[in-house]
C-alpha cells in the first residue's frame, strides 16, 4: 500500500478554473474522503488520480512515483463508478477478472481470485449472471469486487452509494468498512453526503470552489470547523447563524449581546455560530458556561423520535434547535422560552473572509 | 362505412394500385409461359418456369456472382466502416467536415457513379490505371478475374459512408462509464474494443450488414454500366440475370419467378439475421 500526495494540482477546462491549486497528502492505509457541494471539484480531483482526467498543472504522487503523465493503467489503482460502470455484455465472473484478464493472468489464479472476492462480498452465487439481472446493491458489490481483485495500490470511489435507497446505503457503508478494515487498503472516496463523510473517513478533506476548505478528523470538523462554509456545510440541521460586531467587553449580536472573549478589534463585523444541538435549558449551564441566554419564540416541531427539531425565531429571525423527545412539549406553537448558548460550542467567524476567528 | 375506415381507404388504395397489384400480376405471370412476343398466346405452365429456374446453369451463376459481391463488399464496407468510424470518433474537431465529406458519395444516384468508374478505371483512358502505371502498377480492372472485385470496391466507395454513419451513431450512443473502467482495469485498446466495444456495438453492426446485404443483393446499376454482366458472366448477378430474362429476351414468365425465388432468398436472408439479433 502506498500513500497518495497531490501537489499543487490545477485544472481548468477551457477558461473555468475548476481546481485551483490542491495540496493533499493521503497517508498509507487511510481512508480519506473528498466531500463538498456539488461542483467543489471533488469527482475531478478523483478522475485525475484515476488518471481519466488529464492534468492542467502541478502533480500527483502515489507512493514515490510520480503518476501525473501515466496512463490510468500503468497507476495500479481501482476506481468504483457511482453508477457502477459494469461491462453489461459480460457475466459477473468477467466483469471482475477482466482488469486481471487485461494484465495476462492465468485464468486459474484469475478465477480463484474472483471466487474469493465474490465470496468476501457474498455474491458468490451471482457469477454466472450479467449486470442487467442484478439489483443496485448487487451490481455495487461487483464494482466493489472489481476493485478487489486487482489489489491496487489505490482504491478509489467516486460516490458509490449514492444510487442506493437508504437503507442499504447505511448497510453497504458498514460493509465498506469493514472491508477497509480487513484489506488496510489506502482509500480515497468521493461524496457529497456528510454523514458518510463522518461514519467512514479517517480524514475529511472539504472542497469548496475548486479549493480545500479544511482537512481534519470528523471530530475536527464537526466541532472546529475553519469556516463558515465548513460549519454551514457539515451538521444536520445547519449551523445557526448571527451577524454580530466586536464590542467592548464581548460581542453585539442581533440577538443580545454575548460574553465572549475574542481577539478581534473592536467594531469587526463577526458572524456567531452555534449547532441545533447546543442550544441549553438555562438551568442545564452554570453561570460560567453561559454565554448568553436568548428568548425564543417556538414556531414547529418535527419529531424525528426519540428527538426533534424545533424551528425558532429570535429578533426576526430563524433558528434550528434539536431537543430529546421529553422536553418537546414545552415548545408549543407561540411559546416564549428561554434557551442558553455554552460558551465552549460558539463559533465564531470573520464577516469578511468566512475564517474562524474564535470559539 | 365506419369513419376510421373511410380515413384510410385513400391509402389503402394507393397501396393495392402500387404495390398490391403488381405483386399479385407478377406471380400470376410466373405461373404463365407470358412472352412479350408472343401476347396473344400466354399459356398456363404450372410450376414449370420454377423448375427451369432449378436447371438453368446461367441463374446458377448469378446467385453465386451475386452472393460473392454481397458477402465481399459488406465485408468491405464493414471493416473500412466500423475502423474509419472508431478514428473519426476520437477525432472530434474533424467529425462534422469528415461527416460532411464522406456523405456526398451516398448522394450520387448509382448509375452516375458506375459510369464515373467505368471512366476512371477505364485501362486505355482510366486516371486511375494512368497513374497506377506511372509507379509501375498494372492492373486491369475489369478482366475476368477482377472485374467482381471492382464492382465490390466501387459499391464499397459509395456505401461505407452509409456504416461510417451508423457505427459512429452507434459508438456515441454507448455508456461513456464501462470503457473508463476498462481505462482503470488496466485493459489496453485492443483488448477493450474486442472485449468491449464490439460487443456493446453488436446491434448496430447486425442492422447496418442487414440494410446493407439486402440493398447489394439488388446490385444492377453498376453492372449496366460498366461490364454488362461481362467479361463472358464473371459479373452476371441475379437482378441483371432477371432483367436480360425478362427485357432482352422477353420471357417475363420465367423472369417473374426468378423474382420471387429473390424475393424468398432475401426473406430467408432476414431472418437468419433478426434471429441473430434477437439472440440476447
Amino acid at each position: 500500500m502506498s500513500g497518495v500526495q497531490l501537489k499543487n494540482l490545477r485544472k481548468s477546462f477551457g477558461l473555468t478554473e475548476v481546481l485551483k491549486g490542491i495540496n493533499l497528502t493521503v497517508e498509507s492505509r487511510e481512508f480519506t474522503v473528498l466531500l463538498g457541494p456539488s461542483g467543489c471539484g471533488k469527482s475531478t480531483t478523483l478522475r485525475m488520480l484515476a488518471g481519466l482526467e488529464p492534468v492542467s498543472e502541478g502533480e500527483i504522487w502515489i507512493g514515490d512515483r510520480n503518476v501525473t503523465d501515466l496512463e490510468p493503467r500503468d497507476r495500479n489503482i481501482a476506481m468504483v463508478f457511482q453508477n457502477y460502470a459494469l461491462y453489461p455484455n459480460m457475466t459477473i465472473a468477467q466483469n471482475m477478472g477482466f482488469g486481471l484478464k487485461a494484465k495476462k493472468m492465468p485464468r486459474a489464479e484469475i478465477s480463484a481470485r474472483v471466487n474469493e472476492a465474490a465470496a468476501m462480498l457474498n455474491i458468490a452465487d451471482l457469477l454466472a449472471r450479467r449486470p442487467k439481472e442484478l439489483s443496485g446493491g448487487q451490481q455495487q458489490r461487483v464494482a466493489i469486487g472489481r476493485a478487489i481483485v486487482r489489489e491496487p495500490n489505490l482504491f478509489l470511489f467516486d460516490e458509490p452509494l449514492s444510487n442506493l435507497d437508504t437503507k442499504l446505503r447505511v448497510e453497504m457503508r458498514t460493509e465498506l468498512l469493514r472491508l477497509h478494515r480487513s484489506l488496510d487498503a489506502t482509500t480515497i472516496y468521493v461524496t457529497h453526503d456528510q454523514e458518510e463523510a463522518m461514519t467512514m473517513a479517517n480524514r475529511i478533506v472539504v472542497m469548496n470552489g475548486g479549493q480545500i476548505e479544511q482537512i481534519g478528523t470528523p471530530s475536527e470538523i464537526y466541532f472546529k470547523p475553519n469556516s463558515r462554509m465548513v460549519a454551514g456545510f457539515i451538521g444536520s440541521p445547519a449551523m445557526n447563524f448571527v451577524d454580530g460586531r466586536v464590542g467592548v467587553d464581548g460581542l453585539e449580536t442581533s440577538i443580545g449581546p454575548v460574553a465572549h472573549p475574542t481577539k478581534l478589534a473592536s467594531g469587526d463585523a463577526v458572524i456567531l455560530g452555534f449547532r441545533p444541538d447546543d442550544l441549553y435549558f438555562p438551568d442545564e449551564l452554570t453561570a460560567y458556561q453561559a454565554a448568553m441566554s436568548v428568548d425564543f419564540t417556538a414556531e414547529f416541531v418535527e419529531l424525528l423520535g426519540a428527538r426533534g427539531i424545533v424551528t425558532l425565531r429570535a429578533a426576526g429571525a430563524e433558528f434550528k434547535g434539536v431537543f430529546e423527545e421529553r422536553f418537546l412539549h414545552r415548545f408549543a406553537e407561540g411559546a416564549t422560552v428561554a434557551l442558553a448558548l455554552s460558551r465552549d460550542r460558539l463559533h465564531l467567524f470573520s464577516a469578511t473572509s468566512g475564517e474562524r476567528v474564535g470559539g | 362505412m365506419h369513419l376510421r375506415f373511410r380515413l384510410i381507404l385513400p391509402l389503402a388504395a394507393a397501396m393495392t394500385v402500387i404495390m398490391a397489384y403488381p405483386l399479385v400480376f407478377s406471380a400470376w405471370i410466373s405461373f404463365h409461359d407470358y412472352r412479350l412476343t408472343r401476347l396473344q398466346d400466354v399459356r398456363f405452365r404450372g410450376v414449370e418456369n420454377y423448375a427451369f429456374i432449378l436447371s438453368d446453369a446461367p441463374f446458377g451463376r448469378a446467385l453465386v456472382n451475386t452472393m460473392t459481391f454481397v458477402a465481399g463488399a459488406v465485408s468491405i464496407e464493414l471493416v473500412l466502416g466500423l475502423g474509419l468510424a472508431l478514428l473519426l470518433q476520437r477525432l472530434v474537431r474533424f467529425q462534422n467536415f469528415a461527416r460532411a465529406v464522406l456523405l456526398a458519395p451516398m448522394f450520387i444516384t448509382p448509375i452516375a457513379v458506375g459510369l464515373m468508374f467505368r471512366f476512371l478505371l477505364n485501362s486505355e483512358l482510366g486516371v486511375i490505371p494512368y497513374y497506377l502505371a506511372t509507379i509501375g502498377v498494372e492492373i486491369a480492372w475489369f478482366d475476368e478475374r477482377l472485374a467482381l472485385f471492382s464492382l465490390m470496391l466501387i459499391d464499397a466507395w459509395q456505401w461505407t459512408p452509409f456504416m461510417l454513419l451508423m457505427f459512429l451513431a452507434g459508438l456515441e450512443a454507448l455508456p461513456k462509464d464501462p470503457f473508463e473502467a476498462a481505462r482503470v482495469d488496466g485493459a489496453s485498446a485492443w483488448i477493450t474494443f474486442w472485449n468491449l466495444t464490439l460487443p456493446l456495438l453488436r446491434p448496430v453492426i447486425l442492422v447496418a450488414l442487414i440494410i446493407r446485404a439486402l440493398d447489394a443483393f439488388k446490385v444492377f446499376e453498376y453492372v449496366w454500366a460498366i461490364t454488362r454482366g461481362g467479361p463472358g458472366d464473371a459479373t452476371e448477378t441475379i437482378l441483371f440475370h432477371i432483367y436480360k430474362t425478362g427485357f432482352r429476351f422477353f420471357r417475363l414468365g420465367e423472369a417473374a419467378a426468378m423474382a420471387y425465388v429473390l424475393i424468398g432468398i432475401l426473406m430467408f436472408l432476414v431472418i437468419v439475421l433478426y434471429t441473430a439479433m434477437r439472440r440476447r
